[in-house]
Protein backbone atom coordinates (compact mmCIF):
# COMPACT_ATOMS: atom_id res chain seq x y z
CA UNK A 1 0.00 0.00 0.00
CA UNK A 2 2.64 1.95 0.88
CA UNK A 3 4.61 1.81 -2.24
CA UNK A 4 1.51 2.42 -4.48
CA UNK A 5 1.44 5.58 -2.84
CA UNK A 6 4.98 6.34 -3.35
CA UNK A 7 4.42 5.29 -6.85
CA UNK A 8 1.51 7.12 -7.41
CA UNK A 9 3.12 10.65 -5.89
CA UNK A 10 5.89 10.08 -8.39
CA UNK A 11 3.62 10.01 -11.04
CA UNK A 12 2.14 13.18 -9.82
CA UNK A 13 4.98 14.82 -9.12
CA UNK A 14 6.58 14.06 -12.89
CA UNK A 15 3.57 15.49 -14.30
CA UNK A 16 4.24 18.51 -12.71
CA UNK A 17 7.56 19.18 -13.52
CA UNK A 18 8.17 22.44 -15.91
CA UNK A 19 10.19 20.23 -17.94
CA UNK A 20 7.12 19.02 -19.64
CA UNK A 21 6.51 19.98 -22.80
CA UNK A 22 4.21 20.01 -25.11
CA UNK A 23 2.43 22.13 -28.18
CA UNK A 24 1.82 25.89 -27.61
CA UNK A 25 0.58 27.23 -30.70
CA UNK A 26 0.10 26.46 -34.08
CA UNK A 27 -0.48 28.53 -37.55
CA UNK A 28 -2.20 26.46 -40.16
CA UNK A 29 -2.56 28.03 -43.49
CA UNK A 30 -5.37 26.55 -45.23
CA UNK A 31 -6.09 26.44 -49.44
CA UNK A 32 -9.40 26.78 -50.11
CA UNK A 33 -11.02 28.55 -47.22
CA UNK A 34 -13.58 31.43 -48.29
CA UNK B 1 -22.42 28.80 -42.33
CA UNK B 2 -19.10 30.54 -43.81
CA UNK B 3 -16.35 27.63 -44.34
CA UNK B 4 -14.42 29.61 -41.90
CA UNK B 5 -16.84 28.61 -39.19
CA UNK B 6 -17.14 24.76 -40.35
CA UNK B 7 -13.47 25.16 -39.21
CA UNK B 8 -13.62 27.17 -36.18
CA UNK B 9 -16.08 25.08 -34.49
CA UNK B 10 -14.01 21.86 -35.34
CA UNK B 11 -11.21 23.22 -34.13
CA UNK B 12 -12.69 24.12 -31.11
CA UNK B 13 -13.75 20.59 -30.11
CA UNK B 14 -10.04 19.01 -30.29
CA UNK B 15 -9.53 18.22 -26.65
CA UNK B 16 -6.24 20.74 -25.04
CA UNK B 17 -7.72 23.52 -27.65
CA UNK B 18 -7.33 27.21 -25.81
CA UNK B 19 -8.47 29.56 -28.61
CA UNK B 20 -9.04 29.59 -32.35
CA UNK B 21 -8.76 32.61 -34.25
CA UNK B 22 -9.51 31.66 -38.23
CA UNK B 23 -8.79 34.64 -40.46
CA UNK B 24 -10.30 34.68 -43.42
CA UNK B 25 -8.56 36.91 -45.73
CA UNK B 26 -5.02 35.38 -44.87
CA UNK B 27 -6.64 31.41 -44.69
CA UNK B 28 -4.96 31.19 -41.35
CA UNK B 29 -6.11 29.49 -38.10
CA UNK B 30 -4.08 30.10 -35.46
CA UNK B 31 -4.86 27.70 -32.49
CA UNK B 32 -3.27 28.15 -28.98
CA UNK B 33 -3.46 24.66 -26.89
CA UNK B 34 -3.40 24.55 -22.97
CA UNK B 35 -0.79 23.42 -20.88
CA UNK B 36 -0.90 19.33 -20.67
CA UNK B 37 -2.41 19.10 -24.25
CA UNK B 38 -1.52 15.82 -26.46
CA UNK B 39 -2.09 17.06 -29.81
CA UNK B 40 0.25 16.25 -32.80
CA UNK B 41 0.23 18.67 -36.27
CA UNK B 42 -0.93 15.68 -38.33
CA UNK B 43 -3.52 15.48 -36.44
CA UNK B 44 -4.84 19.20 -37.15
CA UNK B 45 -3.72 18.67 -40.88
CA UNK B 46 -6.03 15.79 -40.80
CA UNK B 47 -8.76 17.59 -39.15
CA UNK B 48 -8.36 20.43 -41.52
CA UNK B 49 -8.46 17.59 -44.88
CA UNK B 50 -11.88 15.85 -43.32
CA UNK B 51 -13.27 19.30 -43.41
CA UNK B 52 -12.70 19.61 -47.12
CA UNK B 53 -9.91 21.88 -47.03
CA UNK B 54 -6.19 21.30 -47.95
CA UNK B 55 -3.69 22.19 -44.88
CA UNK B 56 -0.18 24.14 -46.29
CA UNK B 57 2.68 25.48 -44.52
CA UNK B 58 1.92 25.47 -40.65
CA UNK B 59 4.13 27.73 -38.57
CA UNK B 60 4.49 26.02 -34.91
CA UNK B 61 5.98 26.69 -31.60
CA UNK B 62 6.63 23.51 -29.44
CA UNK B 63 8.45 23.19 -25.67
CA UNK B 64 10.21 20.07 -25.31
CA UNK B 65 13.80 18.61 -24.64
CA UNK B 66 16.27 18.15 -27.08
CA UNK B 67 17.75 14.99 -28.14
CA UNK B 68 20.47 13.71 -30.36
CA UNK B 69 19.75 10.39 -31.78
CA UNK B 70 21.82 8.42 -34.29
CA UNK B 71 23.35 12.31 -34.72
CA UNK B 72 19.71 14.06 -35.57
CA UNK B 73 18.84 16.59 -33.65
CA UNK B 74 14.87 15.68 -31.91
CA UNK B 75 12.90 17.64 -29.90
CA UNK B 76 10.67 15.03 -27.58
CA UNK B 77 7.44 16.20 -27.29
CA UNK B 78 6.49 14.83 -23.60
CA UNK B 79 2.74 14.87 -23.32
CA UNK B 80 2.42 13.07 -26.42
CA UNK B 81 4.67 9.86 -27.68
CA UNK B 82 6.01 11.94 -30.52
CA UNK B 83 9.48 12.75 -30.99
CA UNK B 84 10.11 15.89 -33.94
CA UNK B 85 13.45 15.49 -35.87
CA UNK B 86 14.54 18.82 -36.66
CA UNK B 87 15.74 20.48 -39.26
CA UNK B 88 17.51 23.81 -40.77
CA UNK B 89 15.31 26.29 -42.10
CA UNK B 90 16.61 28.06 -45.03
CA UNK B 91 15.53 31.12 -44.04
CA UNK B 92 17.33 31.00 -40.76
CA UNK B 93 20.38 28.23 -41.14
CA UNK B 94 21.44 29.89 -37.80
CA UNK B 95 19.09 28.66 -35.58
CA UNK B 96 20.04 24.31 -36.02
CA UNK B 97 23.35 25.54 -35.10
CA UNK B 98 22.01 27.05 -32.10
CA UNK B 99 19.47 24.10 -30.70
CA UNK B 100 22.64 21.75 -31.40
CA UNK B 101 24.43 23.66 -28.47
CA UNK B 102 20.97 23.57 -26.10
CA UNK B 103 21.10 19.31 -26.12
CA UNK B 104 19.79 18.09 -22.70
CA UNK B 105 17.64 21.38 -21.91
CA UNK B 106 13.95 22.17 -22.30
CA UNK B 107 13.52 24.97 -24.99
CA UNK B 108 10.59 26.31 -26.84
CA UNK B 109 11.32 25.83 -30.70
CA UNK B 110 9.71 27.80 -33.16
CA UNK B 111 9.48 26.78 -36.94
CA UNK B 112 7.80 25.51 -39.90
CA UNK B 113 6.56 21.82 -40.80
CA UNK B 114 5.14 21.61 -44.60
CA UNK B 115 2.49 18.81 -44.47
CA UNK B 116 3.28 15.32 -47.19
CA UNK B 117 1.22 13.90 -49.54
CA UNK B 118 0.17 11.56 -46.60
CA UNK B 119 -1.00 13.36 -43.45
CA UNK B 120 0.21 11.12 -41.17
CA UNK B 121 3.75 11.01 -42.61
CA UNK B 122 6.33 12.55 -39.57
CA UNK B 123 8.13 15.47 -41.59
CA UNK B 124 10.72 17.34 -39.83
CA UNK B 125 10.46 20.64 -38.08
CA UNK B 126 12.16 23.23 -40.03
CA UNK B 127 13.68 25.23 -36.85
CA UNK B 128 13.40 29.07 -37.01
CA UNK B 129 13.78 30.21 -33.15
CA UNK B 130 15.46 28.41 -29.86
CA UNK B 131 14.38 30.11 -26.57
Amino acid sequence: MRKALSVLASLIIMGALPGRAELLQVDLSIFGMD
Amino acid sequence: MTCAHVVDVALRKVAGVESVDVSLNKGLATVKLKPGNAQSVPQFWELIHKNGYTPKSTAVSVRGDLANVNGQLRLNVSGTKETLTLAANPKNPTAYGEASKKLGQTVTVQGVMEPGKDLKTPVPLQVSQVE
